[in-house]
């Protein structure tokens, strides 16, 4: 039975590690104080706009001279960004930085592409819908199948029936033999919305990490080895569709690198990004006809680089590290955290965060806490809980007066 | 003499057995009907396209029915255990104490297997008939850790109600919700996949703490 | 004679009040024993550390040569219980309570448990829960007797029985220990139902056993005594008197001393005593002059 209460203790204790500091951060966690960053075109640097709690008023300012702007000011040193504003008000220059600049090469050139770690770390049924790229319709419809890539081959599956529809899968197959692809396949990455302006099929990286562009044409099968440079494996593709149609998508490498699959004969552009893991970060690009704003943000704080947008050469970067301090109280008082969800994946799996060593002393304050109220209460001497209270702290404190064996 | 005590047990919970098992079954047809409704109403490939590319699952609306079912059993099959004491004749019966409380669990268990394997079952069915393979595995890693929650919410049920003292068993209970939370941490479809084979872990963890409770109380423990 | 119970320096508390130190007993084989004592003696302490749900806080219950808190299953088939109350399963009808025991053991006599059922003169389908308490009690009786155990432990048997149900369990017991030698351990507020049945009884007061002895014999040499005294006071703390008390004059004590005995220890003592009677007792007097009114 002394067996059966430790593993009750264990569990209460885990449970505590779990529950205690995730209701610790419920009460004190505080947004990260990151202030919006573009990239102006007019000052040649960063200016930021953020809010001011003491004032309770936005701010907007040049990041590296601190000079202040006016909301009016501010539209006009963004003029990329607050084109729709300055358009309205008639104050949209011509020109930025000397190239002749118009509304629609703005709108047409500009972009958002959002990257979060949870949209790689999510769980998916692996079906996709691929459009028919030449429908002739402004709108894309709904194909009447979703296809499966299995270990060898790929299958076309009518929904309405639950049935393969072997000519089509067939035709396609015949197509993924012509072209050389390798089962299984590792990465499917394609956009099945048919919300968007047009669609471009799906990126597939095969066994040996080639990757082929995946299209339907005409109800016929296009599928073609993009070239993408064979060094580099793919971890993470995303798609994108903008709408001036100059790339197909993004390609997240093992080296911690981001190419650009470009719509001119596939070519790959590196994209100069800031130390960035697919797997924990967050990827923003805002681009605009003449930069593009790349900003990172992980743990360790934001940092963004601005790239020409022709040559994607960095022209500039800045820096916000993280200043969210750790709370004193809790790294004093919690030992370890055990979490069960990550801010970075869908998936729910167990991590332990280790505290500082401060937390010791807590420790030894509730293990001689805990020795002395067994002491008063005469409760039976038992060394291993003592040693569980110290290395537990507060969880297996409460977890072993909870559950001790009087 | 365990076909006996089976017997017994039987007894006890025959009804709400059928009670649940009725509401298990009902509900599931009722979901079957909602479904129905959604394909003759957007048709198939809308329906596929809500769950493939939008995440939704059409059975949310079992989460919590395998809880509850735990929950009733257990309340079924060691209340009246604990009414005037009378474990205290099962705990006298002429077989190994540990035969007995193995057998009683056992008993509550099987019963709950039959009950969510029905449900599985008919959710498993009609999946692959109107749905592909790869839904069906979809499904089925969706919902084990629901099931999961059953047993572990029936094996604290035994617990907490063969516990002499209240005191304890408020504790018994607190630990019971901790640990159940750990399976319903997120409902995102697929969540658990992959921790599946460690969260199966969690009845065959608690299974031991009734005979904690059964050691408590044999001992007469009144703090 | 061999005991088939022994309790060895039980030692019980409830939290700090101690019902009893290095309690020893023995329940000697073929014999009917009766467990006396005023509430908060001990008496359920007893019981249920011999049930074994209850752990003494020190010392040992062996029954049948085991640890009563861990009988092995052929022990515990030697052993037939009847919980107060008269406890059973109120979900289970007459027959399949008879099914169901008789799967666990294997002497099992069926017409002893029906002999009884008989004289209920109601439905064997008919389930416990719709049974008035003495039908019940009477189910219990039946169910233990059928399991022809070879020690019978009934603790508060007589509770909430009228005389015919007390009756009729203290013939069927008496008729059932005779006939085999069986050894029946009993517990009961309702002393004269115990004076019919039990051949030894086992008196506990506050702190421990009074004495343990036949009935018989405890009947025999057990007397009360009635008589005038001057000096009452020097009666208090005597060896050998039990409980003095004295109103107007009227003296009234008991003592296991006999008539000649009593009357030479009072000389000696310079007790000076008039109108001396002796009186017989019955068992519930004799618990009463033993432990006292109050």
């Amino acid at each position: 039975m002394k067996r059966i209460n430790s593993l009750i203790i264990l569990l209460a204790t885990l449970l505590l590690a779990w529950g205690t500091p995730a209701l610790y951060h419920i009460i004190t966690d505080k947004a990260a104080d990151y202030a919006f960053t573009y990239y102006s075109s007019v000052e040649q640097s960063f200016c930021a706009i953020s809010y001011d709690d003491e004032k309770e008023k936005l701010v907007r300012k040049n990041v590296e001279t601190g000079k202040k702007y006016t909301e009016s000011e501010f539209d006009s040193i963004l003029p990329l960004f607050y084109y729709r504003q300055l358009l309205s008000d008639g104050r949209l220059p011509d020109t930025i930085g000397g190239e002749a600049i118009s509304p629609r090469e703005i709108g047409l050139k500009t972009f958002y592409f959002r990257n979060d770690a949870r949209d790689k770390n999510k769980p998916h049924i692996p079906l996709y819908t691929l459009f028919e790229s030449m429908s002739g319709r402004v709108n894309l419809e709904m194909p009447g199948d979703f296809f499966r890539l299995t270990n060898n081959n790929i299958e076309f599956i009518d929904p309405e029936t639950n049935t393969v529809k072997h000519e089509k899968s067939q035709n396609f197959m015949d197509a993924f033999n012509r072209s050389g692809f390798q089962f299984p396949a590792k990465l499917v990455a394609g956009n099945p919305s048919p919300r968007k302006a047009y669609d471009e099929g799906y990126f597939i990286s095969d066994d040996n990490n080639r990757v082929f562009h995946l299209k339907m044409v005409n109800g016929k099968p296009f599928l073609k080895d993009t070239g993408f440079p064979s060094e580099v494996k793919p971890v993470y593709m995303a798609t994108y569709e903008p709408d001036d149609k100059s790339f197909y998508a993004f390609v997240f490498g093992q080296n911690q690198k981001l190419y650009l699959l470009t719509t001119e004969q596939y070519k790959t552009e590196e994209i100069p990004t800031p130390p960035f893991d697919v797997n924990t970060d967050q990827l923003l690009i805002m681009a605009n006809p003449l930069y593009w704003n790349v900003n990172v943000t992980s743990d360790k704080g934001k940092e963004i680089f601005a790239l020409n947008a022709g040559t994607k050469e960095v022209v500039d970067r800045a820096s916000f590290p993280n200043k969210k301090k750790e709370n004193r109280i809790g790294s004093l008082l919690l030992p370890f955290e055990v979490g069960m969800e990550k801010s970075t994946s869908l998936f729910v799996t167990p991590s332990v965060k280790w505290g500082t060593y401060s937390a010791l002393l807590a420790n030894l304050f509730f293990a001689l806490t805990f020795f002395f109220i067994c002491r008063i209460k005469k409760y039976k001497k038992n060394r291993f809980s003592l040693i569980w209270v110290f290395l537990t702290g507060i969880y297996g404190f409460v977890a072993c007066l909870a559950f001790i064996r009087k | 003499m365990k076909k006996a005590l089976l017997y017994k047990e039987l007894k006890k919970t025959k009804r709400v057995w059928m009670i649940v098992f009725l509401l298990g079954i009902t509900l599931l047809f009722y979901l079957c009907l909602k479904a129905g409704r959604s394909f003759r109403l957007v048709g198939m490939e809308h329906l596929w396209d809500v769950v493939v590319n939008r995440d939704q699952f059409i059975f949310r609306d079992l989460k919590f029915f395998p809880l509850l079912a735990g929950v009733c059993i257990g309340l079924a099959q060691y209340v009246p255990e604990m009414v005037q004491k009378r474990i205290k004749l099962t705990l006298h019966l002429p077989l190994k104490e540990r035969t007995i409380v193995l057998l009683m669990l056992a008993q509550g268990l099987l019963s709950l297997l039959l009950l969510f394997a029905a449900q599985i079952g008919g959710v498993l069915i009609y999946t692959a008939i109107y749905f592909s393979a790869e839904f069906i595995y979809s499904t089925l890693i969706t919902m084990v850790p629901w099931y999961l929650a059953g047993f572990t919410s029936y094996l604290f049920v035994a617990m907490i109600c063969i516990e002499p003292t209240w005191k304890r068993r408020i504790f018994n209970a607190v630990l019971a919700t901790g640990t159940i939370q750990l399976v319903f941490i997120s409902s995102f479809p697929g969540a658990y996949s992959q921790i599946i084979k460690w969260i199966i872990l969690i009845p065959v963890f608690v299974m031991p703490f009734t005979f904690l409770s059964i050691s408590r109380f044999k001992e007469g423990e009144q703090e | 004679m061999e005991p088939i119970v022994e309790c060895k320096n039980l030692t019980h508390y409830y939290g700090k009040r101690c019902i009893y130190e290095n309690l020893n007993f023995e329940i000697p084989k073929g014999r009917i024993l009766g467990l006396l004592g005023k509430n908060g003696t001990g008496k359920t302490t007893t019981i249920n550390i011999l049930n074994g749900y209850l752990k003494p806080k020190s010392g040992e219950c062996l029954m049948f040569g085991e640890k009563s808190t861990r009988l092995s299953p052929a022990a515990k088939q030697k052993i037939g219980l009847l919980i107060e109350g008269h406890v059973q399963y109120p979900f289970m009808t007459i027959s399949e309570l008879e099914r169901y025991y008789s799967a666990f053991y294997p002497k099992w006599k069926k017409g002893a448990y029906f002999e009884l059922m008989n004289l209920l003169k109601i439905d064997r389908k008919q389930k416990l829960s719709q049974m008035s308490c003495g039908q019940k009690s009477q189910v219990a009786l039946g169910l233990i007797l059928a399991q022809d155990p070879e020690l019978l432990i009934l603790d508060d048997f007589s509770m909430g029985l009228d005389p015919g149900y007390r009756m009729l369990f203290v013939d069927y017991l008496s008729e059932y220990a005779k006939s085999g030698n069986k050894t029946v351990f009993v517990t009961s507020h309702i002393i004269q139902d115990m004076e019919r049945l039990i051949d030894d009884c086992l008196i506990m007061d506050y702190g421990g056993i009074i004495l343990q002895m036949p009935v018989g014999e405890l009947l025999e040499k057990f007397r009360r005594y009635r008589f005038k005294c001057d000096s009452p006071e020097l009666l208090t703390g005597i060896d050998g008197l039990y409980h003095p008390v004295t109103i107007k004059g009227n003296t009234e004590t008991c003592s296991m001393l006999d008539a000649a005995g009593l009357k030479e220890m009072l000389k000696e003592k310079k007790i000076e005593v008039t109108s001396f009677r002796e009186e017989k007792l019955t068992l519930e007097e004799a618990f009463i002059g033993l432990t006292g009114k109050y």
